[in-house]
């Protein structure tokens, strides 16, 4: 995946989850672009391009909601620190290298995980206010939603 | 080549704490307001736009029940009128007894339509804005309601052009309220997507599935603001307090143009 097609993603994603979801569909209760940023850089690895995309979008996301300077920016580069030391211990099979849906589906878990480490660096506190099955689930879906549609390559195998 | 990424990421950190430092103490957190003043106007629009094809498709696929729901509308038009009737009545001679007693009025708050250009949720809750600030006179705790009267929140913090809406269903976000037509009264609090809760319902307290919330008046939000209808009840008498859950009514309205009750300090 270039970083041409992630940027064109990303921008796709904030305004599906910033204007549209909550106006067309009436859902409010979406965290994709969330997803999309630490999405982005669990699948596609650690390389320096993912990592100023995803911080400019994180930046370009505090824009959007009115929040201060940094606010969305540490927390997402926290998040991505415990992402790059979770992959020195449990080596996650990220995307270029594994297309298969059964991995996608465990790396959709791990970005689930993930997003509530985001709300933790966010809230500095342990007290989830996404934490509810609903909530969890929803974020399941996405995430596997999003990670469906970056790793749509021809050779994508089912099992 | 090996710790490239390492250097690159912890440069950045550093980076943006520093700029976040620089704005906190030097520009008063202006750094990233520019960007709520440059997309509400477009933003708003959109929002509309696509609020208003919502409700049309919503009415579209209830079709079906179109006929019954008209009569039913109706009924209650002619209840409401007969009850419009009497608030009138006792309004007027409210009025008349608060200036004979010199009473200040309970309701004294000046006006001011905005348009919620952000509405989505984020970590610390939901991110809703509106495109009003403290430039039109707008301030922290000033309430947010939607022309049916439906309450919508209260303005958690006030910028120059734009403020953060603390929505109904926020976590964070707490007002006292009241069963309509009953003495039952508790503080309902928001619950995300579930709505609302309402706590301090005890077992003789008389609730049900339906009932109208409205808000009591005895914090500083005004009285009779419509919060929702009661969705869920959980009798168990082990417990000291039932488990009710509201319906937020800000959820069945267009919330593309809202009131601002602005707070006048005199």
């Amino acid at each position: 995946m270039t970083v041409k097609k992630l940027i064109i993603i990303l921008i796709f994603l904030f305004i599906l989850d910033n204007f549209m979801l909550p106006s067309l569909f009436g859902w409010k209760e979406s965290t994709l672009s969330f997803i999309a940023l630490i999405g982005s850089v669990v699948y596609f690895g650690f390389k320096k391009s993912y990592l100023i995309v995803g911080v400019f979008f994180s930046f370009i996301l505090e824009l959007l909601r009115g929040a201060d300077f940094g606010e969305f920016i540490l927390p997402f580069l926290y998040t991505i620190l415990v992402v790059y030391i979770f992959q020195k211990f449990f080596d996650i099979k990220q995307g270029h290298y594994d297309k298969n849906i059964a991995k996608v589906l465990g790396l959709s878990f791990l970005v689930v995980l993930f997003v509530y480490v985001f709300e933790m660096f966010y809230n500095f506190d342990l007290n989830f206010k996404l934490w509810s099955f609903s909530a969890v689930l929803t974020t399941f879906i996405e995430s596997f939603i999003f990670l469906l549609i970056v790793t749509w390559p021809k050779n994508t195998k089912f099992p | 080549m090996r710790y490239s990424f390492l250097k690159t990421f912890f440069f950045l950190i550093v980076v943006a704490i520093v700029i976040s430092l620089f704005d906190r103490y030097f520009l008063n957190h202006k750094l990233t307001q520019v960007g709520p003043v440059i997309i509400e106007k477009p933003a708003s629009y959109i929002f509309s736009k696509l609020e208003s094809v919502n409700f049309f498709t919503k009415h579209v696929l209830n079709f079906m029940n179109i006929t019954k729901e008209s009569d039913d509308l109706k009924k209650e038009n002619l209840n409401l009128l007969s009850q419009m009737a009497d608030y009138e009545d006792i309004q007027s001679e409210n009025s008349f007894l608060r200036k004979s007693l010199n009473v200040a009025p309970r309701f004294k708050g000046d006006i001011v339509y905005a348009d919620i250009f952000i509405s989505q949720l984020g970590p610390g809750g939901y991110d809703t804005l509106i495109t009003r600030g403290l430039k039109d006179g707008v301030t922290e705790n000033a309430i947010v309601i939607t022309e049916e009267r439906v309450l919508v929140g209260k303005i958690e913090k006030a910028y120059d052009s734009f403020s953060r809406v603390l929505a109904v269903s926020d976590p964070e976000f707490k007002v006292t309220v009241k069963v309509l037509g009953t003495d039952t009264s508790g503080i309902a609090k928001g619950a995300l997507e579930k709505g609302m809760i309402l706590d301090f319902i005890t077992q003789k307290d008389v609730i049900k599935e339906g009932d109208n919330i409205v808000t009591a008046g005895v914090d500083f939000f005004p009285p009779s603001l419509v919060v929702g209808a009661v969705d869920y009840v959980e009798i168990n008498e082990n417990d000291l307090f039932k488990k009710v859950r509201i319906k937020p009514a800000v959820k069945d309205v267009k919330l593309s143009r809202v009131l601002i009750i602005k707070n006048n300090t005199e």
